[in-house]
């Protein structure tokens, strides 16, 4: 191979170099999610019931404890899970048990999910129970929404005063 | 399978690396410095990373304002920095890539090599989080996007308390001082890699992490090419509030991503895991056959520590002699020993002209002793009965030449050529023994046991000890290297050097008979 051709043999190679690092570095662009669709983020953490209530001790079970552990109320730390069920437009689009988390049971149940639904108008419900009783919900709110393409809608629970928060 | 998968592999990189060869030299060939590259362009990557770091702000509305500043405003430096920064990046992991796929092929990776693939495996990890990293600092909708999935992927493992993700829900929940948190692992995670890059290399001696100058400048101004044709730019600023739709990807690193939109996040986990597994066992899969290793015979051993320096692995350690003061002694390390004997041919004492018995040398494999090396030359010449003769010393790991023994062609196969000591081509053309010596073996950028051929080039040239001892036998020695595919090649060379050597000699008998005449 002569000087020249070797010369020009190694500015097409640092070309080829070039356009495929920054071809690739750049394109092709990427469609995460379809122009007419929307986001629904719901995430919460909550706290479900004590399992069972706390009982006075009897007299003989605090005798046979060690002096320094003797309190009155034995209260199991275990919690309840938390049903979370949310719809859109009467379509059920998350029906969950969440358990609590921690190695005793005892901590928050969480929550995160999100979701694409079409934009538009729609009507959002969140039903939330974390306590024992076995019908209805502890906690509820729907409302109608009109989704913008893109938009995030997320779902929370202010957890200072218990109530479900659409933003 | 494995065989199959190395074969396939091979032809496109022999393709590759020849034109490549021929275009720039193989001492300036980037196909056959990949790993060197790897550590310059990390170079590259770091000391533009700390000039963008001296401008870079740790807060949600400083982060994209102070990067458009750089990009812009100071485009002349910062700007340039920025896209080498993101470029040299880019260019890393396709050199790391075709380095792994290119010592896979070649089969380097297995034996008592499995300590440099299997440091090299984590390297991936940590070369893709520092990447990743990286573009979450930016915070445009790209980092936006990475956020968010990263985020969202990560949460499946049971370590969080609360989900990562709940950080990047909207606008309200992200805080300044998750960029002080980004910048630390942005900082910390590369300077973990580069720890790992150089346990990697702990177990090959000579390793090159300084590429050609050539080729070092060559690629630094393709990189300045770049920053200028199509400087790194952010994209939109990011809005948690609305969900990024269309978004640019550098699809070297974050090819990974839209995997989320087509799978669980237990698919993809499942997938990389995988992946990792199998990068992990494969030096095992399957093991290969261990060689006995190399020996010391402290009585012959004279401390010179020629088989230290020339050990392409950093098997052979010196200690004290074990019985003259004052002296030191070769001590090998069987766990790091590739059993090719390039040790056997760097001794001094590895001379088939030593006129002993048992001929011992200080360093030798018990399989393929120096003495045994010598009796079965000896023999294989004392087979010849046609002129003109030739000895060919080949490498196992070079062209298979089993057919090529002739009545005027004798083989001696090792496990590597730089097992060849070059006093034994003075020995076998001493007396006219035979008229002409050829060595080959795999080429020196493709060497099985990485430096036999760069060795005994440098043994022949005499700029490596030790040396042919005259300078006939340079006079009738050849050097042709081959790939295990290309061993017509190797036997077309050895018929014309065979004519070659017909025609000396019949002139030599000419003269010689006029001579006589006179």
């Amino acid at each position: 191979m002569t000087r020249p051709l070797k010369i020009l043999a190694r500015v097409i190679a640092y070309g080829l170099f070039i356009t495929f690092i920054v071809g690739f570095s750049n394109w092709p662009t990427y469609q995460h999610l379809a122009p007419d669709q929307a986001t629904v983020k719901l995430s919460f953490q909550v706290a479900g019931e004590l399992k069972q209530p706390c009982r006075q001790r009897s007299a003989e079970e605090i005798a046979e404890m060690a002096p320094n552990m003797r309190l009155l109320d034995d209260c199991p730390r275990e919690r309840l899970p938390v049903d979370v069920v949310l719809k859109l437009d009467n379509q059920v689009l998350i029906d969950e048990r969440l358990p609590p988390s921690g190695l005793k049971k005892d901590g928050v149940s969480v929550i995160y999910r999100h979701l694409s639904v079409p934009a538009g108008d729609h009507e959002v419900a969140l039903r939330i129970r974390n306590s024992a009783h076995n019908q209805g919900h502890d906690i509820e709110k729907s409302i109608a929404i009109t989704l913008k393409p893109a938009q995030v809608l997320v779902i929370e629970l202010d957890n200072k005063d218990g109530t479900i928060v659409f933003q | 399978m494995i065989n199959l998968l190395q074969t396939l592999i091979r032809g496109p990189f022999d393709v590759v690396e020849r034109v490549f060869s021929a275009v720039f030299s193989p001492n300036a060939n980037p196909f056959l410095f990949l790993g060197t590259l790897s550590f310059y362009f990390f170079w590259i990557v770091a000391i533009s990373g700390i000039y963008l770091y001296i401008f870079f702000e740790t807060s949600i509305s400083g982060a994209y304002d102070s990067i458009e500043y750089l990009t812009h405003t100071q485009w002349y430096l910062g700007g340039i920095m920025r896209s080498m920064h993101r470029y040299a990046s880019d260019a890393m992991a396709v050199t790391v890539t075709l380095h792994l796929l290119r010592e896979f092929s070649l089969d380097r990776y297995r034996g008592a090599r499995w300590f440099s693939w299997i440091t090299g495996a984590p390297l991936l990890w940590l070369l893709f989080a520092s990447a990743i990293g990286g573009y979450w600092l930016v915070w445009d909708v790209l980092a936006q996007y990475i956020a968010v999935t990263t985020s969202e992927w990560l949460d499946w493992l049971p370590i969080f308390n609360s989900p990562m993700a709940r950080n990047f829900l909207n606008e309200a929940s992200v805080d300044d001082r998750l960029f002080s948190l980004l910048v630390f692992l942005h900082i910390g995670i590369p300077l973990a890699l580069l720890a790992g890059m150089w346990i990697h290399i702990q177990r090959v001696s000579h390793s090159k992490t300084i590429p050609p100058r050539g080729l070092a400048l060559g690629s630094l101004g393709a990189f300045l090419a770049m920053a200028i044709a199509k400087p790194a730019l952010s994209q939109a600023p990011a809005n948690l509030d609305v969900t990024v739709t269309n978004v640019g990807l550098d699809w070297f690193y974050l090819n990974i991503y839209p995997l989320f939109d087509l799978w669980s996040v237990e698919g993809v986990w499942l997938l990389l895991i995988a992946i990792t597994i199998i990068l992990m066992l494969l030096p095992w899969l399957p093991p290969l056959k261990k060689q006995p290793t190399a020996v010391v015979d402290p009585n012959f051993c004279n401390g010179c520590q020629r088989c230290y320096v020339d050990c392409p692995f950093g098997a052979i350690t010196m200690k004290p002699h074990d019985f003259r003061p004052g002296h030191q002694q070769a001590v090998v390390n069987a766990d790091q020993c590739t059993s090719c004997g390039i040790c056997a041919g760097a001794c001094p004492s590895s001379t088939p002209f030593r006129r002993v018995d048992e001929l011992v040398s200080g360093i030798d494999l018990p399989q393929l002793t120096v003495q045994t090396m010598r009796s079965n030359t000896d023999d294989a010449i004392a087979a010849l009965s046609e002129s003109p003769r030739i000895v060919v010393f080949n490498c196992q790991h070079g062209a298979e030449l089993s057919t090529l023994k002739s009545s005027s062609v004798a083989l001696i196969s090792l496990p590597c050529i730089g097992m060849l000591p070059p006093s034994f081509v003075d020995y076998v053309l001493r007396r006219e023994r035979v008229d002409g010596v050829l060595i080959t073996g795999c080429p020196p950028e493709k060497c099985y046991h990485r430096l036999g051929s760069v060795w005994t080039e440098q043994r022949v040239e005499g700029t490596r000890e030790p040396h042919l001892r005259t300078k006939a036998a340079k006079a009738r020695l050849r050097i042709r290297w081959a790939m295990p595919h290309e061993a017509e090649n190797v036997k077309r060379e050895v018929r014309h050097y065979q004519l070659e050597l017909a025609r000396d000699l019949s002139s030599s008998d000419t003269e010689q008979g006029s001579t006589s005449r006179d």
